[in-house]
């Protein structure tokens, strides 16, 4: 995006002066969409529990298989605090039973499990966030930067290892995959970001009693390259793996928009080769915004990845059609930071990729000592969408679960995208068999239906209220022009009789 | 009319109509009473002739110095009262409040020559009054006297003259449609209006047979049937010359070029004698393709559906003519919102053809506005159909803006904005569309000093005030709100001293 620093979308510079609010009026349609009912039509109230581990599907590797072989498409919101509770004291507990709720009432079936290695503070932020419980026990003596006792990284702190485990296995018998998130580079120092986690982190040669400093000098950022970093990382990542390993639902993260290419492919491998010895391997995925462009996140090891803002600004508006090479998950974190819109959701899902939201369901906490992009943009200076309420999330969180309800529907497994076949340019399908076409401005589509004899049921689905409407029968032969019936966007599913 | 629209075939068809009691009317956004900005001008009389604009010909201009953005709702029967019998009188006043009441300028007055049938019905729908007298003697097919083609009914011209006045008193231009050879003859459509035609031999006292042998088609080629023609075109300009706010279509949806560009050299030629001298059009979706339409004498054109994306993406209008787009020509039934929208900002007027009184006449073969795959119950021929209303406001809302920005210096600059749709004046003045939303990347770096940022929602036509911007760079601008955006950038004058 332009005027951004190259904070993986997550931090904006000043831009462009937003000098005052005249008499705003805020969100002129905020009142319809706020009284949109927090749940999906099509969701299972009672979802079957996850089963894997996930397996790249062999026959459309787009998408993972599950344990019975099924392409499964993977979808939902997640949220910074969805593992540790993060905030200004006094720290308040994370609502996680009401947070899976509300991914089962949305039929979401993903998260990203988010990590923070630091004890306070953050990049985006001069106020002392905390972060509760944290992988390493703090046993002194001597006291850490932050006034509390120094880390000891030879023990691992139980809370935080039962936490884990605990919730993932709820998230699982909800139906819902996991990725732990393994690293965080929002714990570390940013480039350009005004404020400054390292003075908390465990490797911080202040914070622990081991005498480990990881700080690449003068950085306050962990030198990824150093054997002996990479040796404590190493013991992270093993206990990490002796914790979930026996969970179907897990998948890892390598880092949140961080590392480099040499280190995210170690790290990579190194969860592979530890996970095979122990006969049960779950997919590891790469992430945007970090060092590693498309082509080298495509050409590595891990099995999924997510592109980054960095890539074009088309990833946010025109999502291009993805081939499989990887398994991709399009996340609003890593093209908006805080953004996202239905029509990304359903343009994301025909295009053959897996789609999460960047939520702000528990708000990104401490007052911003800089500009921030969930905060004023030009043209929008109240802008404020680091609040779970604002009008933006619901009708994504909404769409993202019918695209689900689709998934689910078709056999996924012969479903590629074909953008040839339908004049919006967005269709998913097993030519001569089933279609989804999406519409991102209604009013009608042909579909090139010319290869497909026979007839075909035809159904429309209202992209963010999920409401279906019977649209007869039609014969294939040729093209076919299908007339909307009914205002806006939508989304057309046609099936062989 | 556009008759090969109009009169669609949906080949393999929609087969089965499963009940859909009440789907469509709950999808219905709940639109509010139309609060078109643009209501607050004074609705003075319509100042003309009009001609092309020198300084930006897009538009034409009433002489005044600024441009006149036309753009509004016709439909069939704004001239002649058309339907079965008894036929009903059209409600005139109330068609002209509608206008009013949508911000809307301009309209068309059609002219139907027979007396009944239609090529899209085999229903004996009639038409009245007509521009020629039936005196008889002996009957014509339909039954009634037989035309004597050498006299005018003053009935029928003295209506023209009075909507025309009373559009023109109220503001609203008035485009006259000359001669409607797709909707009079039997031209592709199932069925024949030919029997009621006053050219045809059987229908007129003079011995007149306009027939093309064997097509129930008036011969364009003949001398004597462009004298009879040139007749009736002398009388409607007789009759409406010294009026300011009259245009002329002279062929909707033309007949050949030839015989296009004699009548519109004739009424040009005809005019030179005449004290006002009136824009003269034609529009695609005939014989004429647009680059034959460009190189025509027409001071107006309106393209048609075969002359490319001007349904989904109207391409920047370079001013070569004035285009004025018509959904007649490019759906038939239909249109959207954002079409008029995207036609705005890429400089063109726009005309909406709205069944504000419905087509009559069962129709005879598929039409358009009825069953398509995919919407097997669709009915958009009435006027409180929801495709409707959304278009109403979203054009009155352009002419709002095209009455507040200086019209004259602002031309579509899709470079500008990252959606491609901008109408522009750098550096002082932007109208930019989003048609999904979310947010757009400005190209202001020719802009210096400060902007005021204002939204619209473009149907709704709400307003909410953006603060203020700098310019100099490129910005990126966050929509307030959910949904089709439009945004407007002005730049604040300095302060003096």
């Amino acid at each position: 995006m332009e005027g951004e620093l190259n904070r993986r979308g997550f931090l904006t510079k000043t831009v462009g002066g937003v000098a005052g609010v005249v008499a705003y009026s805020r969100g002129a349609r905020a009142g319809s969409i706020a009284t949109l009912p927090q749940q999906v039509s099509g969701y299972d109230p009672k979802p079957a529990p996850a089963t894997g581990p996930l397996r790249v599907h062999p026959t459309n590797p787009r998408y993972f298989a599950d344990a019975s072989g099924k392409a499964t498409f993977l979808t939902g919101a997640h949220t910074w605090a969805n593992f540790q509770d993060i905030g200004l004291a006094p720290l308040q507990r994370f609502d996680w039973p009401a947070y899976i709720d509300m991914m089962v009432k949305h039929n979401h079936n993903f998260m990203r499990f988010w990590h923070w290695m630091q004890a306070a503070y953050a990049p985006w932020t001069d106020e002392k966030m905390l972060v509760d419980p944290l992988p390493y026990l703090r046993t002194g003596p001597g006291t850490a930067k932050d006034g509390l006792p120094k880390f000891d990284l030879t023990k691992f702190n139980p809370a935080y290892f039962e936490r884990m485990y605990t919730r993932i296995t709820y998230a699982r018998d909800h139906g819902i995959y996991a990725a732990v998130q393994l690293f965080q580079s929002f714990s570390e120092k940013k480039d350009g970001a005004p404020c400054d986690p390292w003075v908390a982190h465990p490797y911080n040669g202040a914070n622990n009693i081991n005498g480990f400093d990881a700080e690449k000098p003068g950085t306050g950022m962990v030198d990824i390259d150093r054997p002996d970093v990479r040796e404590v990382q190493g013991k992270y990542m093993q206990k990490i793996i002796d914790t979930v390993q026996d969970l179907d639902n897990v998948l890892y993260e390598v880092i949140n928009e961080g590392g480099n290419k040499d280190w995210d492919w170690w790290v990579v491998d190194f969860m592979h080769a530890q996970e095979e010895k122990k006969g049960r391997v779950h997919p590891v995925g790469l992430t945007g915004w970090n060092a590693e462009t498309v082509e080298e996140m495509r050409n590595s090891p891990a099995e999924w990845i997510s592109i980054g803002g960095d890539a074009g600004a088309f990833w946010k508006t025109d999502p291009p059609a993805w081939d499989g090479k990887k398994v991709s998950v399009c996340d609003t974190d890593h093209l908006w930071g805080h953004g996202g819109t239905p029509s990304w959701a359903w343009k994301c899902f025909i295009r053959g990729h897996n789609t999460l939201l960047m939520d702000s369901w528990d708000p990104i906490p401490g007052r911003p000592c800089g500009q921030v992009n969930w905060a004023a943009r030009p043209g929008y200076p109240t802008r404020d969408l680091n609040r779970r309420d604002d009008w933006t999330w619901e009708p994504v969180r909404r769409a993202i679960g019918n695209t689900r309800t689709l998934a689910k529907r078709v056999n996924l497994a012969t479903m590629f995208p074909h953008d040839e076949l339908a004049t919006s340019r967005y269709c998913l399908a097993n030519p001569g068999t089933e279609y989804i076409v999406y519409l991102p401005e209604g009013d009608e589509v042909t579909v090139d239906l010319t290869s497909a004899p026979g007839d075909f049921s035809v159904e429309w689905m209202e992209p963010v209220e999920g409401t279906i409407t019977p649209g007869g029968t039609v014969s294939g032969g040729g093209k076919r022009n299908f007339a909307v019936p009914f205002p806006g966007a939508a989304a057309l599913y046609l099936r062989n009789i | 009319m556009d008759r090969r629209r109009f009169l669609a075939m949906t080949g393999g068809g929609a087969v089965a109509l499963p009940t859909l009691k009440g789907v469509c009317r709950s999808l219905s956004p709940a639109l509010p009473t139309p609060q078109i900005p643009g209501r607050g001008f004074a609705q003075t009389p319509a100042k003309g002739p009009l001609k092309v604009h020198v300084a930006n010909p897009r538009y034409l201009t009433d002489g005044r110095g600024q441009p006149v953005f036309l753009t509004g709702s016709h439909t069939w029967a704004g001239l002649q009262d058309m339907g079965l019998p008894p036929l009903r009188p059209f409600a005139w006043r109330e068609f002209l409040d509608m206008l009013l009441e949508h911000n809307h300028n301009c309209t068309k007055l059609w002219i139907w020559l027979q007396a009944e049938g239609g090529p899209w019905t085999d229903d004996k729908i009639q038409f009245d009054p007509l521009p020629y007298l039936r005196t008889g003697p002996s009957t014509a097919m339909d039954g009634k006297p037989k035309f004597d083609l050498t006299q005018f009914n003053e009935l029928f011209f003295k209506r023209l003259r009075t909507r025309a006045s009373e559009a023109g008193d109220r503001g609203i231009y008035v485009c006259i449609q000359l001669f409607l050879p797709g909707a009079s003859e039997k031209r592709g459509g199932p069925c024949d209006p030919w029997p009621g035609h006053p050219y045809n031999a059987r229908n007129n006292i003079n011995g007149f047979d306009g027939e093309k042998r064997g097509t129930s088609t008036v011969d364009l080629d003949r001398p004597e049937v462009r004298a009879t023609q040139a007749a009736y075109m002398r009388k409607v300009i007789d009759t409406v010359s010294d009026l300011d706010n009259v245009l002329f279509e002279a062929v909707g949806e033309g007949g050949r070029r030839d015989w296009d560009w004699w009548v519109v050299d004739f009424v040009h030629g005809y005019e030179k004698s005449k004290r006002k001298q009136h824009p003269v059009g034609l529009t695609g979706g005939g014989a004429e393709n647009l680059a034959e339409m460009l190189a025509s004498p027409a001071d107006w054109i309106g393209a048609g559906w075969n002359d490319g994306p001007f349904k989904t993406n109207p391409p920047a209008w370079d001013g070569k003519k004035v285009s004025i787009l018509d959904t007649d020509h490019i759906w038939g039934h239909g249109g959207t919102a954002s079409w008029a929208w995207k036609c705005f900002l890429r400089g063109h007027n726009t005309w909406l053809m709205d069944p504000w009184s419905p087509l009559p006449g069962r129709p005879c073969g598929s039409a358009n506005w009825l069953g398509r795959p995919g919407a097997p119950d669709r009915d958009v021929n009435r006027r409180e159909h929801w495709t409707w209303e959304p278009v109403r406001m979203a054009m009155g809302n352009t002419r709002a803006y095209a009455l507040r920005v200086n019209l004259t210096s602002m031309t579509p600059r899709s470079e500008l904005a990252s959606t491609e749709y901008c109408l522009a004046n750098p550096p002082w003045e932007y109208l930019v569309y989003l048609p999904e939303g979310d947010e757009v990347t400005l190209d202001l770096s020719s802009a210096r000093g400060s902007l005021t940022a204002e939204w619209m929602h473009p149907v709704e036509g709400t307003m909410v005030r953006g603060g203020t911007v700098t310019g100099g760079t490129k910005l990126n601008f966050a929509a307030p709100f959910s949904g089709a955006a439009v945004l407007h950038l002005k730049n604040v004058p300095a302060a003096k001293g």
